[in-house]
């Protein structure tokens, strides 16, 4: 029998599911050692609520012990209200739900690999240690983040500019930040990014400004509420952003619709819509 | 111009210099010395498995150069192997990993790359003993590191 070096045994897991490595570790100890850290690709949310998901076993203090492990993950999602803590102790039952953000923060840092970042909290007391363990992913793809947090301590937009150019997909929601450095309507923004998805609120759509190659933009409805000046300044954003670009896709709210005149609606088969959304095509009449 | 290639069980091999380049370790060593007749000793590949990476490269010898990977795609997927190739790993499984290796020491990317895919195939769908079986594996874990292993991964098991 030919026994495999690991190195080559490393190139095969690149080509293996998830479920053929959850089952080539139990083949032997070799397998074991050098395929297990492939079972971290992809942490789901559903890990989390998982009481044997690996990283609850760690303390903060023992963190640097997983960096192997962390080193492949390709997709980390976290999805849970009110589980941010400001606070860096903890108790045991806590630790199943709750994770301080500074430990999350040195978790991410560590995710050098990264590809997908899924992120939605509520926050007690913001830490920069997250946001600075964000800026440093250096293979980003894919950002969503949905942070509540309080008044102070926000972070200034134009400090993510360097990540958000790096992106391919960015979906910004929550209050976390400060949005004074967003580009004016009518002015276009000096630095360029190559993003082609965008989801933002409304107030944020300027954003798109950076964005010269998008095709995608998803309008939040959550702010649609503000009546008035809100809604005819949409109108504007939304004739200022269309008119030019390469937009394929629009995704806004039905009541911002009716303020929407410059746009014929379309049949959204096979287009990602959802109600009370509608999606428009970005064609004139 | 041809180069000779010479196997470990010293048998003598006359391929194309255009085929034997396939190989990034030939053609590194053929840079090195220059203009020069002597054949290249390949002391860990037999002529057997020669002949099958020879075989290899005739085939691909018009193939661009692959440039290596950037960005690696976290889902690689394992079912895009050409018919030829397919044909072509449709081996013993003594074989097709003494090609891994060969490929691997001779640094000839593409074929590494369809050996690993061709075993990633091996193993999809295959149940633990099932693989250990297929490639002859000694299981080395006690019932209790099994067991161990199983619960750890458990959190891993759905999405």
């Amino acid at each position: 029998m030919v026994q495999l070096p690991n190195e080559i045994i490393i190139a095969i897991g690149r080509y293996l599911t998830r479920h053929s490595i959850l089952n080539s570790v139990m083949v032997c100890h070799q397998w074991h050692q050098v395929l297990g850290p492939f079972l971290w690709s992809f942490i789901f949310k559903k890990a989390w609520h998982h009481p044997r998901f690996a990283i609850k076993f760690y303390s903060a203090r023992s963190d640097s012990s997983l960096a192997p492990y962390l080193h492949h993950v390709k997709l980390f999602e976290w999805h849970n209200n009110h589980s941010l803590i400001s606070r860096r102790a903890i108790s045991e039952s806590q630790a199943r739900d709750q994770i301080p953000t500074v430990r999350l923060g040195l978790l991410i840092s560590m995710m050098s690999n990264l590809d997908i970042l899924l992120l939605r909290a509520e926050s007690q007391g913001a830490d920069s240690a997250l946001f600075e363990a964000m800026r440093g992913l250096q293979h980003l793809r894919v950002l969503k983040v949905n942070i509540h947090e309080g008044d102070e301590d926000l972070v200034p937009i134009e400090s993510m500019f360097p990540l958000f150019s790096r992106l391919d997909e960015l979906c910004l929601e929550g209050s976390w930040y400060r949005r004074e450095n967003i580009p004016v309507l009518g002015l276009n923004a000096a630095e360029k990014w190559k993003m082609k998805r965008l989801t933002v609120s409304p107030q944020d759509a300027r954003l798109a400004r950076h964005c010269p190659d998008l095709e995608h933009l998803r309008l939040l409805p959550r702010v649609l509420s503000m009546k008035g000046k809100m809604g005819a300044l949409s109108n504007l954003m939304m004739w200022e952003l269309l008119a030019p670009g390469g937009l394929k896709g629009l995704i806004v709210h039905a009541r911002l619709l009716k303020r929407c005149f410059a746009f014929k609606i379309h049949d959204a088969d096979g287009v990602h819509s959802e109600r009370p959304h509608k999606v428009l095509s970005p064609e004139k009449k | 111009m041809t180069v000779i290639l010479v196997s470990s069980d010293n048998q003598d091999f006359k391929v194309d210099k255009e085929v034997a380049e396939r190989s990034i370790l030939i053609k590194n060593m053929l840079e090195d010395v220059g203009e020069s007749d002597s054949p290249i000793p390949l002391p860990n590949v037999t002529s057997a498995v020669l002949t099958k990476v020879i075989e290899y490269c005739e085939h691909h010898r018009n193939d661009p150069v692959q440039v290596p990977e950037e960005t690696d795609d976290p889902r690689k997927r394992s079912n895009d192997i050409e018919e030829w190739d397919m044909k072509f790993m449709q081996v013993d499984q003594e074989m097709l990993f003494e090609i891994i290796l060969a490929a691997n020491y001779l640094d000839i990317k593409p074929l590494l790359d369809v050996g690993c895919k061709t075993v990633a195939n091996i193993i999809k769908g295959k149940t633990p003993e099932e693989i250990r079986k297929a490639f002859n594996i000694v299981n080395d874990f006690t019932p209790e590191e099994e067991a161990q292993i199983k619960k750890e991964n458990e959190w891993a098991e759905d999405r």
